[in-house]
């Protein structure tokens, strides 16, 4: 039996498609909103989370007048942050997402360590 | 039955579809046989019935055609009015070659077997017709077969344009997704930056070391510089800068610098020069006399006093249905010692499924955000700098191509080669992290929480073993002659 490439072409479309979407992360929806340090970090202030609807972020260091832009997505329920050097920062949402624990080893930990921890609050 | 369309021999050669003309009057065909009458549709002979006849068309037409065992059906050729079939069974006594069947309604002189071998006794004619006809099929047949082997050979041949197409293709979509990803990175990292950062000797900056005039500032990331730093050394790591420049600075204040204090950076290694990066960051800040070592820029570990603690893998984090698929490559291990079962082209099916998808997944995982990927690839301290990027572009789409080539079945012992090549690559990183007790991540699967080991470098020998599988037995579902075809391919 003889089938074509194009006959074929759907079924290695799909097969994409859904691979594709499954590489994808969860709904951002429930996280979307400004965080705000609980306390200065450093000795320099606060710093602002603002994670957007479109899947990019801003770090802000509010006092210092200083800003970074990060890509954010949805995995297992926690908060992956994506740097531009290839680093990622794991946010936990604690109390029912009122904060974001957010681990800045750039490994993957079960929770927040917390001498790697910069605790979050949402503010809007 | 012929491929072409036949005539009764010693008249004149019939256009199909004449009526009941065809009755050459020098074969004397007309004078015998029944006269039979079949409807559009009704099998006339039927393939492997043994041989009682033989058949003149007088009027319509029919189609030749085989049935392999799989009840797959090859349409031969169509016969019109004028034309005959069936003398080669008749011939030869074996069971019926093909079926045939009435294309529309269809008046057929039927010739029993002894009134064929009397008209071939009594017409030289239309015996000579017939032993040439015999003829050309053998002849044309030997030419078929010779072509057919020579096919299956050049499909079976592993070409150099299968690896160009592969690796084109990889090169190709590569650039082009990086072009329009909103996660783009530079083809290659620091090209065309002016080095201005000032160098040190080894003994030099041993010296100021001990006289306490530095400040020694470690770039690599954390877990690096958790396993073995100078002793005394701050760890800024370089891939955090932006993030982080406050606390940095706040760290430097502590420490009493000023713009004119000497910083000595180091942790470049053969990948990156996080040393450089994290210097240039700094100038940019206003630190001037920031300086790296000159020479062996990895030589601080020998000359250094260093403080060292064992090393941390990450942490393991579920992979989930990922995670389980790779460990069925390990299985291979068992299946290849039952010789009929690795010898098995089922397998090789299985194998290039299994391959497919999880070198799909790999890809997947990494081509979204190829920072993430070039920063692992970094890590594992063995991609010369300037190929680092590009490597960390290209490879996933490798992945990908030729996981889908896998599956689909196009050019599969080519996509077994590159597939295996990776997994020889990805071995070789492997070991060399384990050896060297790196505390990376393997990069593999997810983007982090995947500690290199041991059972990853036999997971990976597991797929280079179905990859192997692959390239000497796949045989079923291959694309050939331009299209898809499920057929056992063998020379």
């Amino acid at each position: 039996m003889r089938r074509s490439l194009w006959q074929r072409l759907p079924l290695g479309l799909v097969l994409l498609s859904c691979l594709w979407f499954w590489a994808c992360g969860e709904a951002r929806l429930p996280f979307v909103g400004t965080y705000k340090t609980a306390e200065p970090v450093a000795n320099k202030g606060h710093i602002e989370l603002v994670l957007k609807d479109n899947g990019e972020a801003d770090w802000n260091w509010v006092d210092e007048n200083r800003s970074a832009k990060l890509k954010w997505r949805v995995q297992d329920g926690r908060v992956w942050l994506y740097f531009k050097e290839g680093v990622i920062l794991i946010g936990t949402p604690l109390d029912g997402n009122k904060h974001l624990a957010v681990d800045i080893s750039g490994e993957w930990h079960e929770g927040c360590p917390v001498d790697k921890c910069i605790n979050f609050t949402r503010v809007k | 039955m012929a491929a072409a369309e036949k005539t009764t021999a010693g008249g004149p050669a019939v256009p199909a579809g004449t009526p009941a003309a065809a009755c050459p009057i020098a074969l004397t065909i007309c004078e015998i046989g029944v006269e039979k009458t079949f409807a559009k549709g009704t099998l006339i002979v039927r393939q492997g019935d043994l041989p009682d006849n033989f058949y003149v068309i007088r009027q319509g037409r029919v189609k030749i055609f085989r049935l392999s065992p799989e009840g797959i059906r090859t349409d031969l050729t169509e016969l019109g009015a004028g034309s005959y079939f069936g003398e080669l069974a008749i011939v030869t006594g074996q069971p019926r070659t093909a079926s045939v069947e009435a294309a529309e309604d269809t008046v057929l002189t039927e010739i029993s077997r002894e009134e064929f071998d009397r008209l071939l006794d009594d017409n030289p004619p239309l015996a000579r017709q017939i032993i040439k006809q015999l003829s050309e099929w053998l002849v044309g047949a030997d030419k078929r077969l010779e072509q057919e082997t020579v096919h299956q050979v050049k499909v079976r041949e592993v070409s150099w344009f299968d690896f160009i197409l592969i690796g084109g293709l990889s090169i190709v979509f590569a650039l082009i997704f990086n072009f329009y990803n909103d996660n783009q990175i530079p083809l290659i990292q620091g090209w065309g930056r002016a080095e201005t950062i000032k160098e040190i000797t080894l003994q030099e900056a041993l010296a100021k070391y001990q006289a306490g005039e530095l400040i020694v500032i470690d770039a690599r990331k954390d877990s690096f510089f958790q396993q073995k730093h100078i002793k005394g050394a701050e760890n800024f790591q370089v891939v955090f800068f932006d993030l982080m420049v406050p606390m940095f600075q706040f760290r430097l204040e502590q420490r009493q610098a000023t713009p004119e204090t000497p910083i000595l950076i180091y942790g470049g290694t053969l990948s990156r020069r996080f040393d450089l990066d994290l210097a240039h960051a700094l100038k940019d800040l206003g630190y001037e006399n920031v300086m790296v070592l000159a020479g062996d820029y990895t030589a601080w570990e020998k000359a250094f006093p260093v403080e060292e603690k064992p090393a941390k893998p990450p942490m393991p984090m579920e992979f989930g249905l990922v995670g389980l698929l790779e460990w069925i490559p390990v299985s291979i291990f068992v299946l290849i010692l039952i010789p009929p079962v690795r010898r098995s082209p089922y397998l090789a099916i299985f194998c290039r499924v299994l391959l497919g998808v999880i070198f799909i997944q790999f890809a997947l995982s990494k081509i979204m955000r190829p920072a993430v990927f070039a920063l692992n690839v970094v890590e594992y301290q063995m991609m010369p700098a300037w190929g680092v990027n590009l490597w960390a572009l290209i490879l996933p789409w490798g992945e990908l191509v030729a996981g889908l080539f896998l599956i689909l079945g196009i050019r599969t012992r080519t996509a077994a080669i590159f597939i295996g090549g990776m997994n020889v690559i990805f071995m070789v990183g492997l070991v060399n992290a384990i050896l060297n007790q790196y505390p990376i991540n393997c990069g593999c699967v997810g983007e982090v929480g995947e500690p290199v080991n041991w059972w990853k470098v036999l997971k990976n020998a597991g797929m280079l073993l179905m990859a192997v599988q692959i390239y000497f037995y796949d045989r079923l579902f291959v694309l050939d002659r331009g299209g898809f075809i499920w057929r056992e391919r063998k020379i």
